[in-house]
């Protein structure tokens, strides 16, 4: 039971091999690595879903989220990741930025209560 | 305490600056001499050493120290230069920056220190003739905490207490609200930057830069006529307060932003849409008790800006490592640990887009360093909106060039 997906994400499925990351320094790689038409895409459609997909993870605690709802979790973070990008610069980088290659993550949100 | 003012004042001129300070050699090492070694420094959170033998490792080599901070099995934090009293080795190597010990023990030869830093044993002590262990232990530096930071001082005798030192936050209330227990780091990053020092710092302390600098990124939610400058009077350490509000008319939140208020807790750019969300105490920080009240940042000397919101707060640290080149540390804190997806996302959203925006404030750095460090704009200009600068600039100047032994000596 813990490990079926919810039918309301199945439509999410799609995105997951792509674009499921489950550290920020490998969605920051894929965000660079993107241009503003897959970013775009990406964004859109994954945002009339991203409501459901939250509120479907949150009947867990964090640390017992099932394993296979683990990746829609990663799904939502990269569409955080990428909210600035197709949002504000319409960039895939910061344009005229600091490189995000140059920062150093010393502490990810996501990087010890759920792996 | 009472009378102490920490309402300020507002800047009222325009200033001509003159930039050998920001690549002169030996204007850093006055710096490095007369204000970062006789000044309180933040390292950290008691949060980094939680529990009793819980230790980390502060390598802070532009300013001359190794520094051994540790939990005692006392509650007490201590900190030691991190020099073994043998033959001078790293007690506790450079590899090693967080953990936990019975007692600290020197790869060198096996000497062996306690959480107080004593002396406890030398293997083959009979090769040494009339050994007095109380010479040999570790170097205590002089550490404090405030507002739940770990602080050092290396003077030999700091010219003030750490509480007197952060007047008038201390005074305000602030202190105890970051003292909570319930602060979570949700986000820690850091970066090598070939600028001098102060420039870090100068990015974070004026809001005349939002207009242009982040034109694309906020400047719409919080504009430079939102940023309200205050300057604390005298030439105390805690140097201003930029109060920044939300331009209710023209925050347009992106969709993300606008899901995540819907949620759950705001972030720096977004308010949250959610009743009783989780806060503490807006009376110590949010002074004017405005609506539209968006964070505060507060210039600290000599190399911190502390940003408080009423669901988190953020500290930047710029660290001078050569004249021309620093390391940035940005540390951000939420209230509470997530107990959700939700809750997660919704931090996340906010790292990534404070993140970013910073990532503009660094942008211009490295490019006004090479600049100045060509000689072909010995002045620069500093306006009302960036008359926090002015002063920042004047009480490191005061200190840098007159020394510590003034600074004491006036107060």
């Amino acid at each position: 039971m813990s490990d079926t997906v919810p039918a309301e994400l199945k439509p999410l499925a799609a995105f997951l091999e792509q674009w499921a990351l489950p550290t920020e320094s490998q969605r920051i790689a894929r965000r660079l690595a993107s241009d503003m038409q897959q970013l775009t895409a990406f964004h859109d459609a994954v945002l009339p879903h991203l409501r459901g997909l939250i509120e479907t993870l949150n009947r867990y605690p964090l640390d017992a989220l099932p394993a296979a709802l683990k990746p829609y979790g990663y799904l939502a973070l990269m569409m955080a990741e990428i909210d600035m990008a197709v949002s504000r610069f319409h960039s895939a980088d910061i344009p005229g930025g600091f490189p995000l290659q140059r920062l150093h993550l010393v502490h990810e949100e996501d990087g010890s209560a759920w792996h | 305490m009472g009378s102490i003012d920490f309402r300020g004042v507002t800047p009222t001129h325009s200033q001509v600056f003159s930039t050998h300070r920001y690549y002169a050699e030996d204007y850093f090492r006055a710096e490095i001499e007369n204000v970062f070694r006789h000044s309180w420094l933040n390292v950290g959170r008691l949060s980094d050493v939680p529990a009793p033998g819980d230790f980390m490792v502060r390598d802070l080599h532009a300013i001359g120290v190794s520094a051994l901070i540790v939990h005692g099995k006392d509650g007490k934090v201590r900190a030691f230069h991190n020099v073994c009293g043998h033959r001078g080795n790293k007690v506790v190597m450079a590899h090693t920056r967080k953990g936990s010990a019975r007692a600290f023990n020197c790869a060198f030869h096996g000497w062996v220190y306690d959480h107080t830093g004593r002396l406890v044993h030398v293997p083959g002590q009979h090769y040494f003739t009339d050994l007095d262990p109380a010479r040999h232990g570790l170097r205590p530096i002089h550490c404090d905490t405030w507002g739940g930071f770990i602080y050092l001082n290396l003077a030999d005798k700091p010219a003030r207490g750490l509480d007197e030192y952060l007047e008038p936050l201390t005074s305000q209330g602030l202190g105890e609200h970051l003292a909570e227990p319930h602060w979570h780091r949700a986000y820690s990053f850091r970066a090598e930057i070939k600028a001098n020092w102060k420039f870090v710092c100068d990015a974070q302390l004026e809001g005349y830069h939002v207009e242009s600098l982040h034109a694309r990124s906020i400047a719409g939610a919080l504009p430079c006529t939102a940023v309200v400058p205050t300057i604390f009077e005298g030439n105390g350490a805690v140097l201003s307060r930029l109060t920044i509000h939300h331009d209710m008319t023209k925050t347009t939140p992106t969709p993300l932003q606008m899901l995540a208020a819907e949620l759950g807790q705001g972030g720096t750019y977004v308010r949250s849409q959610v009743d009783g969300m989780k806060t503490a105490h807006p009376e110590v920080y949010n002074l004017e008790q405005r609506p539209d009240w968006a964070f505060d940042n507060y210039g600290i000397l000599p190399n911190v800006v502390l940003f408080v919101q009423g669901s988190g707060f953020m500290i930047q640290r710029a660290w001078p490592v050569t004249p021309q080149s620093s390391v940035f540390e940005m540390d951000v804190y939420s209230y509470g640990a997530p107990a959700n997806f939700g809750e997660m996302f919704n931090l996340c959203l906010n790292n990534y887009n404070v993140r970013d925006v910073l990532t503009e404030d660094l942008s211009t750095l490295e490019h006004t360093q090479a600049n100045m460090a060509h000689g072909y704009r010995p002045e620069i200009v500093f306006s009302i909106q960036e008359g926090v600068l002015i002063e920042f600039h004047r009480r490191l100047e005061e200190l840098t060039v007159n020394g510590p032994l003034q600074r004491e000596s006036r107060t």
